[in-house]
């Protein structure tokens, strides 16, 4: 009997395709095209990124690996780090995993009927939104060290000598308008 | 059950799709984190400059004068006339798109008004309307626009999203250098008052006191005794610190970034060592107390205003010629502006190395010697003792910041200073260095904490690079010579490599220079234990 891990396996470049460009359709049209085409990945970096992101987790998807810890999603790091700062609400950045279910069902849906792998299909799903989960424990980790940035990071480099300086200068008519 | 019977992924997508509108119908949203605030109307109004009022972006009403839309225009027609470069810019652009893939805000964010021909476009259009036959008849169809208010928070939103780094002129047939342009159309939102404080501020401070923190002689002078002290706890020896010398050789100007924090501040003690070690005739200034230039960020008028003291100070002070330290900005200033805007310089020499007699034919005009070429020709000359091993925890790779590589073509000097004193160096991939490298995403006045999305976008490119050498050989010290990069690069890299530390070029110089006379050393100049010397900083914790 032929297995939902086969089918994968041989359909790989396409599915992932599919779900790359589900993906670039979350970035305006102008810089869709882009985003597709430029393959040097210090060039286009997003791409660069989103791939990781997507072969990484087919990749363990297909070798059956389960997702527990958030350290089992090093693979997402990058691509989650750039979508927490792009112009993306927070289901959208972590959308794009879910479109992989759109990806294989598109794709495997003549198979799946015909070999009745209905609940192998599901059991991959259901792994897809356990990586979700975790990615969005991912994404949050990335706003807070944002908003840690915001507040404390650039203060902290210049304090040491700042300190030292408000002895001197007048820290009280400074203090207002402090960055 | 069947494959038919459950419910569709795509059913769970709402709003899962960006505006699929044309640039000119997409709406600007001011979003938290992705714009710099307004100037403090202090700071307009000690430059004497336009519409000093407090406003916020994010407010329908930004408090314009009644005719600001003839402020501009008038300001534009009097810039076409004045500066032939912004006039061609205007005209020649065949919208050909070379540049505009090239944009590190493009390239991290997606936004296509980040592209650098839609980044022009955004006032070429309004020029196309007033200024071409087929615009004023044709309108939207030639992609010309009226001028209106939507137009006008456009214009805010994304020149202030521009580094002014200049990649996507590197890679125009034509030459059009979109930072120019975004430098004038920065000029034109000055003209009604719409500035951010990050650039207002230190350009009123540097204005009033010579610096961009504000902090006066007496302050400046405290802060560098700090630095000399704290050389004298790591070599043993009490560094020289003359300052407002009168007939010393040379005068140093270095950004003010690089004594007021770290790392910046271990850069300018490998200054006061280097210069210490050679018996250097030499003088800082409280006066022309900072290379940086924020006028570069706000308007022409501006920069001559900010630059002028640096000339001033040396003729007062009577030296031979200038030296200036490792700064980004500050150069592209020197390098295109000062001897035009200052100068000429002629009653200062010619730029010689006192110690090797190198003549520096480059700088015969603006006098005034970038601190790498002053170092790389002493090191050329045999004239440092170095001891590159104890930088060996040091793995190292090179930024090369927008306007010391594009602008003043400083590429080589740099990594002959870095390979003489530290024995590990990697260069990231060749389309992220040199004339190509990217921008850090903070430059010209961005690198402040409410613009700091922007910034972690923008910088992404870079922190790309620095991730795969990071990954391939593990780099863990991101070198640069800019006292901005320094400050948003460190940031970049908490964000993307916390691992990576960031450090100026002089301050591994110091680390390795073997001075007379100095103490066994047991740290590097951030205090680290040098290689070998971890059991010894333990003992003696005892
Ligand atoms: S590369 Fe030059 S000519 Fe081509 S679109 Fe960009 S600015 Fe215009
Ligand atoms: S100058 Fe730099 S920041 Fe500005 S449009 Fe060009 S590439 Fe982008």
């Amino acid at each position: 009997m032929v297995k939902l891990q086969d089918i994968l396996i041989t359909k790989r470049r396409a599915i992932i395709q599919d779900w790359f460009e589900r993906a670039a359709h979350q970035y305006p049209t102008d810089a869709r095209k882009f985003l597709a085409t430029e393959e040097n990945r210090f060039a286009n970096p997003i791409r660069a990124s989103l791939l990781d992101g997507m072969n990484g987790l087919y990749d363990r998807l297909v070798a059956g690996e389960t997702f527990e810890t958030q350290d089992s999603c090093e693979f997402l790091d990058t691509v989650i780090r750039v979508r927490a700062v792009q112009d993306l609400t927070a289901a959208q950045a972590i959308g794009f995993i879910f479109f992989l279910k759109d990806a294989a069902r598109a794709a495997l849906a003549g198979e799946i009927r015909r070999e009745g792998m209905l609940e192998e299909l599901l059991t991959f799903e259901s792994k897809i939104d356990n990586v979700a989960l975790l990615a969005f424990n991912m994404f949050m980790q990335c706003r807070e060290k944002i908003y840690d940035l915001k507040a404390t990071e650039l203060r902290n480099r210049t304090s040491r000598i700042l300190e030292r300086a408000c002895r001197i200068w007048d820290a009280q008519e400074r203090a207002p308008e402090e960055r | 059950m069947s494959l038919e019977g459950l419910p569709k992924p795509e059913n769970l997508h709402i709003d899962f799709e960006a505006p699929q509108t044309d640039w000119m119908e997409t709406p600007t949203t001011f979003r938290s984190g992705t714009f710099s605030f307004p100037a403090a109307p202090k700071n307009i109004k000690y430059m004497g400059m336009a519409n000093p009022r407090e406003w916020s972006p994010t407010e329908e009403d930004w408090k314009l004068p009644d005719n600001w839309r003839q402020i501009i225009l008038d300001g534009l027609k009097e810039r076409l006339e004045k500066f032939r470069s912004f006039r061609l810019f205007m005209d020649i652009c065949v919208r050909c798109g070379a540049c505009a893939d090239k944009c590190h805000f493009f390239l991290g964010g997606g936004d296509p008004k980040n592209m650098p021909v839609l980044r022009a476009e955004l006032l070429r259009s309004v020029y196309r309307k007033d200024y071409t036959l087929a615009g004023k008849i044709l309108g939207r169809m030639v992609g010309a626009r009226d001028l209106d208010l939507k137009v006008l928070k456009e214009w805010f939103y994304y020149f202030y999203q521009c580094t002014e780094c200049r990649r996507c002129s590197l890679y125009c047939p034509y030459g059009i250098d979109t930072a120019e342009i975004t430098m004038i159309g920065r000029e034109l939102l000055n003209l009604v008052g719409l500035n951010i404080n990050w650039v207002q501020e230190p350009v009123a401070n540097c204005f009033r006191t010579g610096n961009h923190l504000g902090i006066p002689p007496h302050g400046l002078i405290d802060m560098w005794e700090f630095c000399v002290d704290d050389i004298e706890n790591v070599t043993g020896i009490r560094v020289d610190l003359p300052v407002n010398r009168k007939g010393a050789e040379i005068l140093m100007v270095t950004p003010s970034g690089d004594y007021f924090a770290d790392p910046g501040t271990y850069t300018f003690m490998g200054y006061l060592m280097l210069f210490h070690e050679l018996g250097l005739d030499y003088t800082w200034s409280t006066y022309a107390s900072e290379g940086g230039n924020f006028g570069l960020f706000t308007s022409h008028e501006t920069i001559k205003r900010l630059n002028a003291k640096i000339y001033a100070e040396a003729k007062r002070l009577g030296v031979k010629w200038i030296l200036g330290g490792e700064c980004g900005h500050m150069w592209r200033v020197i390098h295109q502006y000062m001897d035009t805007m200052n100068g000429p310089a002629d009653f200062l020499e010619v730029p010689k190395s006192p110690f090797t007699g190198t003549v520096f034919e480059n700088a015969r005009s603006s006098k005034m010697v970038h601190i790498t070429e002053f170092t790389s020709d002493l090191i050329k000359h045999g004239k440092l003792n170095l001891d590159p091993s104890r930088n060996d925890k040091v793995i190292a790779t090179y930024h090369d910041s927008c306007n010391t590589a594009r602008a003043a073509g400083l590429l080589d000097e740099p990594r002959y200073v870095i390979k003489a004193v530290c024995n590990n160096f990697y260069e990231m991939p060749e389309n992220t260095i040199r004339e190509e490298t990217f921008c850090c995403g903070g430059g010209a006045g961005l690198g402040n904490d409410e613009n700091i999305e922007m910034r972690m976008r923008g910088g992404f490119p870079r922190a790309n690079a620095v991730n795969y050498v990071r990954d391939e050989h593990g780099v863990n010290r991101l070198l640069c010579m800019c006292a901005i990069d320094r400050a948003t690069l460190t940031a970049l890299m908490h964000y993307w490599a916390p691992d990576v530390e960031v450090g100026g070029i002089h301050e591994l110089v110091a680390n390795a220079l073997i001075m007379k006379g100095e103490d066994e050393r047991k740290t590097d100049l951030r205090g680290e234990p040098l290689p070998g010397m971890e059991d010894m900083e333990e003992e003696e914790d005892v």
